[in-house]
């Protein structure tokens, strides 16, 4: 068996627009408090994977941060190995960020080896990712090799066995416990650790640092579990760094959907829509819905609608993230059908409000909601996540805007001053009393410029 | 006096910023405003706790404000039921603490839990009732309150202008016609001025930790909770409410002045006064500190020190230490006292401090000064090893409810208030973590506020604008009560009816809620017992060293000796590793400049290497001046008298203090208020209050403006930096006494030391290296030779170390025990003998690794790798050995590597010798050369990077100690080699430096670093531990 293990040791800061990535950039992990990833001009200004956040800021005045997300490389990492997956059936994740591909079964297809290797790399190459990479007769020894940076497609096994033999142990996986104890006892190179017999290892190390040498010497093999393609398209972009302009996202989409257009293309499938949710940090989600009348899988064509999307878009904030979702499938051959017959009833409400507001347009449909601020006129916004006290001191409705009460009203009560919002700049100060006009209407009042203005009625 | 009567209003419900997260004001503004604003009186009622009314008392005596203090406290019981309880005398004072430490005492720190009975019992405190919205629970906490306190209480009508003023005013006006309980009317307030909003919400959304939008409705809704103006408050609520809180003000009688302290009356025979049994005890002192018999002189000061503290009333005090002192000697504890009364005779004899006077020609009036009427201040260090049974002898003696830690404010500082604002206001954590870790606060040439660009935040925005606004704000206010390090309360009666105690974080411990100043203020005494590192190393060379004389040494014996010019000979070299406080790099380049020839040189050599002196550029004179380079003169007798003994240069803060009475006829309480405003005036910035005064008053008498702006900012640099001379003179005396046994008995003094750690400067590695460098012989730690410690042992006549096991990083205290207890008397033949012990995996591999079992064959690595057996150890394979020893040995390198793993220091290899085995340099200079290079010379140094220090009274200088085989190199980087050279200046271990050779007069040599070049790849395995920018 020959496996090639395929390690993308920069995954999120491949996924950054190439401007960002010529930039000062490294990618942070907060939980370990180090760096994990370097751009190359932040490794110039001496910036290395593992540092700590601080020192890499005091060695580079421009640094940008990124946060590692671990999810998100998973993201990345299926979204690879689903472009592996063209070229090669068995193909296991080994996450966060590496790829084990069975290579040897695939000569038949490929004529040699290096063909495979070729078609791997090419589809890989497009897709400008960085990775380290190595062949061997185990995924372990593989990804071994690998991991130390071997780069090298090998295909003779003494060659192999001579390439592992020579690595540091410091390059095998194994727990940093049976590690430490190896570099402890002296034994630094797989060599060393290779020519110990299994007895004497097995009085010293645990079952599965014994596995594990096992599998290097290529005398026990591993079950992985192969990767299979979902059968629904859902990603989703966290983005390095939030983001208000929408036009700047579209970087980001591009690439989703190319992955978009794998996936369809592989089904040999149309879509009718596309579902995308904007994320923010502190407003709620919204998702707008792309649809078309005939089903498309080319990228660049929806690529075109969301930015016609897009130009009109305000949105609340800056993006946190954008997820990608592609639900409604169809197949490309049946152009004939009335896709919409028979398939009103199964519009859900939010479908129904989505397709009301790309007829109508965002302001014009809301749903009323309590907010949880004191700010009244804050009633009329719409918000998913409001809550739904009733509070009986507050008027029913309220006006869009304050109106002229041209009456001296009797006030009942009051005043309910509201001093709020310096946060986030609607600041204000009012003093709202309830009052009753002549008509024995109940109504909320208050006062500027020494003009009575209703605010709204109670019912 | 009818219309002033109308006017009057008492605010009788006022949370300050000691409710932590909740309110946004501090005392002192709560109260200032409230006189402001022509209140009669303001009480200070914060949430289970009086921790701010000592401030709030002593703003208004300092500014002699026309308002009233009331004490009380705001309670919370069962969510439902809020009140708060005011004292109008006393006994109510008493009996609100005993609450208070009750409803403490029962929960965990910083919580509070009452208990019915609590409120029941209830006798002395008036009770104002805040009714909340609920008719059902308003109707039943009526009805309690009229059953058990119908007499005693009152009804808070609040109007907070919110939609629930007329549920509450319908309640009030409902309770009070069934009850006829009298209402008064109150603000509740949370801050002082309208502008605390933003910051209470803030406060309020780190308390919830969440965001301010988030709070959504929770926050105030307005700013209505601030101190309001009478007429507004005449418009909110009936006269007769008005009226009610100055009957109830007026009722309020108790001050904090009236808290007296009494002391532990056990301490005292019976039949005797205080000061008789004091009298008593210094006379049995005198026999033993002056067994010749005493002079005149000493009588006199004697006698001259009894009156002041019979007249000031300290006998008390000063039998409280003693007697704690007298159980450390009894245990053979080493201690010694310092601070402004320890210095004085009768603390010798009483043996409080080792300072002999004869030695020091020190005045008693300048350490408890009678004019200025301050505490007499008396600080106790003890064995930091032994500290605690000093600790549990005082819980043990007073017992724990008359014993309690003093508290200590944690206030907010920069990091904390930047990263919770930044919270509060939604801005994400990561960025927030970025900037304040990318914000440089040692740069004072670019303030915070104007770097935060730099780190990526638009200062333009309004959000960031708020937080540089809201930090401002934040720092310096209170966020948690913390214990203080030693600052012992002990009283006659139960100390809860003197102050609430409550519950501290470390398990047994309690504190009071009142901090150091507060109980200044108050007049009220505290015992420091501290804990000093020196004071074990110094008694573990005397054990070794008494073992070998008939004659025990001890502190006063050494003292006794005088000065001794082959001591000051080695302190003047700076050869001061390991010794107390000279041993700073900043302190060791000083030495050969002040050149110490006696024990008052070395009291001035510790105070003036500190930031008070340096920033207020006093070293530099005080050098010139004493090696007579310099004329010393003085503006007046009254300066002469005051800067005498330091050459006309200020170098203590007494002398500062002592100053602005003489020069600048300030009072003693003014000289004492400038004291304590200097401690704290970059908190607060009081300290500017005084520099008007200061500059007339030195200017009236005739000094010049330019030496009157001199003191102040003399002063000013004193600030919170500067140190006592009472101080000092104790240090001076350990100092002295740490360089007496290093220079006579290094061999003993290094073991101690090392026995010691952690402490001081130094790690075990730089300690043995400068051991080695004194020709002491040190040898490794062995398995069939070591001890736990480090051990004094003697081959072939010569003293020498050997290393314990304590030194083996990763071995538990119980594997050593255990290969103590089973070593046999020949020691152990096999390593298989060691695997039967039973000791755990771990800790055979730390001996192996730190290469303990070379005695029983192989090297560390087969050592190692026949402990990692495990069948050895079954019964079944006892007898055999490790079948196949693994062919591997270390070699010097990777010998050298694991001794920095398994010790931390390396007995065999410098790794410097060993990257010079491999490489020459080009024109390479060791250490040790470098005295040979001429003065500006370019020399090329390489070394292991031990220190790196960048003080902030370097002018962004940073000094780093470089360290090869042959010693240490001492290396100065600016700012802007290191601002060009980021990589080399914050990563390298092994550092090469290409610079400039510059050396003083007085021959102390620095290299001003030029290049600096990352060399630490020439060894990449190496761990050698450094002090990083402590």
């Amino acid at each position: 068996m020959l496996w090639l293990h395929i390690h993308f040791y920069q995954l999120t800061l491949d996924n950054l627009p190439k401007v960002k990535q010529r930039e000062n950039i490294v990618v942070y992990d907060a939980r370990s408090n180090s760096i994990v990833q370097t751009s190359g001009t932040a490794q110039q200004a001496g910036i290395e994977p593992g540092m700590g956040l601080a020192q890499a800021a005091s060695l580079c005045e421009t640094l940008q941060v990124v946060d590692y997300q671990k999810q998100t490389e998973m993201g990345y990492l299926h979204s690879l190995a689903s472009l592996v997956y063209q070229c090669a059936a068995e193909v296991a994740l080994s996450p966060p960020a590496a790829l084990h591909i069975r290579i040897d079964n695939l000569t038949r297809y490929y004529g040699n080896l290096q063909s495979v290797w070729f078609a791997i790399k090419s589809v890989l190459q497009e897709r400008q990712v960085h990775f380290h990479f190595a062949t061997a007769g185990s995924p372990e020894a593989a990804e071994a090799l690998a991991n130390a940076g071997t780069d090298i497609f090998f295909i003779d096994k003494n060659t192999i066995q001579k390439a592992l033999g020579q690595l540091p142990v410091s390059a095998l996986s194994l727990e940093p416990k049976s590690l430490q104890a190896l570099f402890r006892a002296g034994i630094k190179q797989v060599k060393q650790l290779l020519n110990i017999s299994p007895t004497e290892l097995g009085k010293r190390f645990n079952n599965a640092t014994l596995q594990y040498v096992f599998a290097l010497r290529g005398e026990r093999h591993h079950r992985l579990v192969f990767y299979h393609p979902p059968a629904e398209f859902e990603q989703t972009i966290n983005l390095p760094y939030e983001e208000e302009n929408t036009q700047r996202l579209l970087p980001f989409i591009a690439k989703t959907l190319k992955d978009l257009a794998v996936f369809l293309r592989l089904r040999n499938t149309g879509l009718l829509r596309i579902t995308m949710t904007l994320m923010f940090r502190d407003h709620v989600p919204f998702s707008l819905g792309i649809g078309k009348a005939s089903p498309h899988f080319c990228e660049h064509e929806w690529l075109e609608l969301i930015n016609l999307k897009f130009e009109t878009l305000v949105i609340p904030a800056p993006v946190i993230a954008v997820a990608v979702c592609a639900a409604e499938l169809c197949e490309t051959s049946s152009d004939n059908e009335d896709l919409f017959n028979n398939r009103t009833g199964v519009f859900a409400k939010q479908q129904l409000i989505g397709k009301l507001t790309a007829r109508l347009g965002e302001s014009q449909v809301s749903k009323p909601m309590w907010p949880k601020d004191h700010r009244l006129h804050i009633l009329s916004t719409t918000s998913k996540n409001a809550d739904n006290t009733c509070y009986n001191d507050l008027p029913g409705i309220i006006l869009p805007e304050p109106a002229q009460l041209n009456e001296s009203p009797v006030i009942e009560f009051g005043p309910v001053r509201i001093e709020t919002g310096w946060w986030d700049e609607k600041k204000y100060k009012r003093d709202y009393y309830i009052a009753r006009n002549h008509r024995g209407q109940r109504m909320q009042i208050f006062k500027e410029s020494d003009q009575w203005f209703i605010n709204g009625w109670y019912i | 006096m009818a219309g002033i009567y109308n006017m009057a209003y008492a605010e009788l419900i006022c949370q300050s910023n000691f409710t932590f997260l909740r309110g946004a004001s501090s005392p002192e503004e709560l109260v200032t405003t409230a006189a402001f604003l022509n209140y009669s009186a303001i009480a200070i009622t914060d949430e289970c706790s009086v921790a701010g009314v000592v401030r709030a008392h002593s703003e208004i005596k300092r500014h002699r404000l026309p308002i009233s203090l009331i004490v009380g406290s705001f309670f919370c019981f069962q969510d439902d039921f809020c009140f708060v309880l005011l004292c109008p005398n006393k006994a109510a004072y008493a009996e609100l603490c005993r609450i208070i430490t009750q409803a403490r005492r029962r929960s965990p720190k910083g919580e509070y839990k009452l208990a019915e009975w609590d409120l029941i019992a209830i006798k002395h405190c008036q009770i104002v009732w805040l009714p909340g919205p609920e008719n059902e629970k308003n109707s039943h906490w009526g009805q309690w309150l009229y059953r058990h306190h119908p007499k005693r209480t009152w009804l808070g009508a609040t109007r907070f202008l919110n939609n629930l003023d007329t549920v509450r005013f319908n309640a009030i006006h409902h309770l009070h016609r069934v009850h006829h309980f009298p209402v008064l009317a109150t603000t509740h307030a949370l801050f002082h001025h309208t502008s605390r909003l933003p910051l209470q919400h803030v406060l309020h959304a780190m308390q919830e930790n969440t965001s301010v939008d988030q709070l959504g409705s929770a926050v105030l809704a307005n700013a209505e909770r601030a101190l309001r103006n009478i007429s507004k408050i005449k418009k909110l609520f009936p006269q007769q409410w008005i009226d009610n809180t100055q009957k109830l003000a007026s009722q309020c009688e108790f001050s904090l002045d009236e808290l007296k302290y009494q002391y532990p009356a056990e301490l005292v025979p019976p039949g005797l006064t205080a000061i008789e049994h004091l009298r008593n005890c210094v006379e049995k002192g005198i026999k033993k500190r002056f067994p010749n018999g005493l002079s005149d002189e000493i009588r006199a000061v004697i006698e001259k020190e009894m009156t002041l503290i019979e007249e000031q009333d300290y006998p008390y005090f000063f039998l409280t230490i003693h007697d704690i002192v007298q159980f450390a000697q009894k245990k053979k504890i080493l201690y010694q006292g310092r601070g402004s009364a320890a210095n004085s005779v009768v603390c010798y004899c009483l043996e409080i401090t080792a300072v002999d006077p004869r030695q020091i020609n020190v005045l008693f009036e300048r350490f408890i000064s009678k004019e200025r009427d301050e505490p007499p201040d008396i600080d106790v260090d003890f064995e930091h090893s032994r500290r605690e049974e000093i600790i549990q002898y005082i819980y043990a003696k007073y017992g724990r409810e008359r014993t309690a830690l003093a508290a200590t404010v944690i206030t907010f500082r920069f990091k904390s208030a930047f990263r919770e604002v930044g919270k509060a206001l939604g801005l994400p954590e990561s960025q927030l973590d970025f900037v304040i870790k990318n914000i440089n606060r040692r740069d004072r040439t670019v303030p915070w506020q104007s770097q935060l660009s730099a780190c990526g935040l638009d200062t333009r925005s309004t959000k960031v604008c708020q937080l540089v606004a809201l930090v401002e704000e934040v720092v310096g206010f209170p966020r948690h009560l913390s214990q203080h390090v030693g600052g012992f309360v002990i009283s006659a009666g139960p100390l809860y009816e003197l102050v609430p105690v409550e519950n501290a974080a470390m398990a047994e411990r309690t504190v009071i809620q009142w901090d150091k100043d507060d109980l200044e203020s108050l007049g009220l005494l505290k015992v420091d017992i501290l804990a000093l590192g020196m004071l074990t190393a110094i008694r573990r060379t005397f054990d070794l060293l008494n073992t070998q004389f008939p004659e025990p040494l001890s502190i006063p014996f050494i003292t006794r000796l005088g000065d001794d010019p082959q001591v000051y000979d080695m302190i003047c070299k700076a050869d001061t590793v390991g010794v107390f406080q000279i041993e700073s790099r900043a302190q060791m380049s000083m030495l050969p400049r002040l050149k110490p020839r006696t024990y008052y040189d070395l009291v001035v050599q510790i105070a003036i290497v500190r930031p008070g002196p340096i920033q207020g550029d006093m070293v530099h004179p005080y050098l010139l001046r004493r090696h007579g380079k310099e004329n010393v003169t003085y503006p007046s007798e009254e300066v002469q008298n005051v800067l005498s003994r330091t050459m006309g240069v200020p170098i203590f803060q007494e002398q500062v203090i002592q100053l602005a009475m003489v020069a600048a006829g300030f009072t003693g309480g003014e000289a004492d208020q400038l004291r304590r405003a200097m401690a704290s005036w970059k908190k607060d910035g009081r300290i500017y209050e005084f520099r008007d005064k200061l500059i007339h008053g030195m200017t009236n008498k005739g000094y010049s403006m330019a030496f009157a702006e001199q003191l102040f900012e003399q002063i000013k640099g004193f600030g919170g930096y500067g140190f006592p001379e009472s101080h000092s003179a104790s240090f001076a005396v350990l100092a002295y006494v740490s360089c007496w046994l290093k220079y006579y008995f290094p061999t003993e003094f290094y073991i101690a030391l090392l026995n010691s750690l952690p402490m001081g400067f130094y790690s075990a590695s730089q300690l043995v290296q400068d051991a080695r460098r004194h020709h002491i012989h040190v040898l490794a730690v062995c398995i069939n030779h070591s001890d736990r410690e480090h051990t004094l042992v003697c081959q072939k006549g010569v003293k020498a170390i050997r290393l314990g096991f304590k030194l083996v990083n990763g071995l538990s205290e119980k594997a050593i025990q255990r290969v103590l207890q089973a070593r046999p008397a020949h020691g152990f033949t096999n390593m298989h003998q060691l695997k039967q012990l039973g000791i755990s995996e771990k800790d055979l591999s730390a001996l192996a690794s730190a290469d303990t079992l070379s005695l029983l064959g192989g090297n560390r690595f087969q050592a190692r790798w026949a402990m990692m057996d495990q069948q050895a150890s079954l019964p079944l394979f006892s007898n055999q050995q490790s079948a196949l020893p693994l062919e591997v040995a270390p070699n010097d390198a990777q010998d050298t590597v694991e001794d920095y793993a398994s010790l931390s220091l390396s007995l065999k290899n410098h790794p410097i010798a060993l990257v010079l085995q491999e490489r020459t340099i080009k024109g390479l200079t060791l250490a040790n050369q470098l005295h040979n290079k001429p003065h500006g010379s370019v020399v090329h140094v390489v070394g292991c990077v031990t220190c790196r220090q960048a003080p902030g009274t370097a002018s962004g200088a940073t000094f780093f100690t470089l360290e090869d085989h042959t010693g240490n190199m001492n290396i100065v980087v600016w700012q802007s080699t290191a601002r060009h050279q980021q990589k080399a200046y914050l990563k390298a271990q092994i550092l090469q430096v290409d610079g400039i050779l510059e050396r003083s007069t007085e021959g102390v040599v620095h290299v001003i670093a030029g290049k600096l070049t990352d060399r630490s790849c020439w060894f990449s395995s190496l761990t050698v531990s450094a002090r990083n920018f402590h």
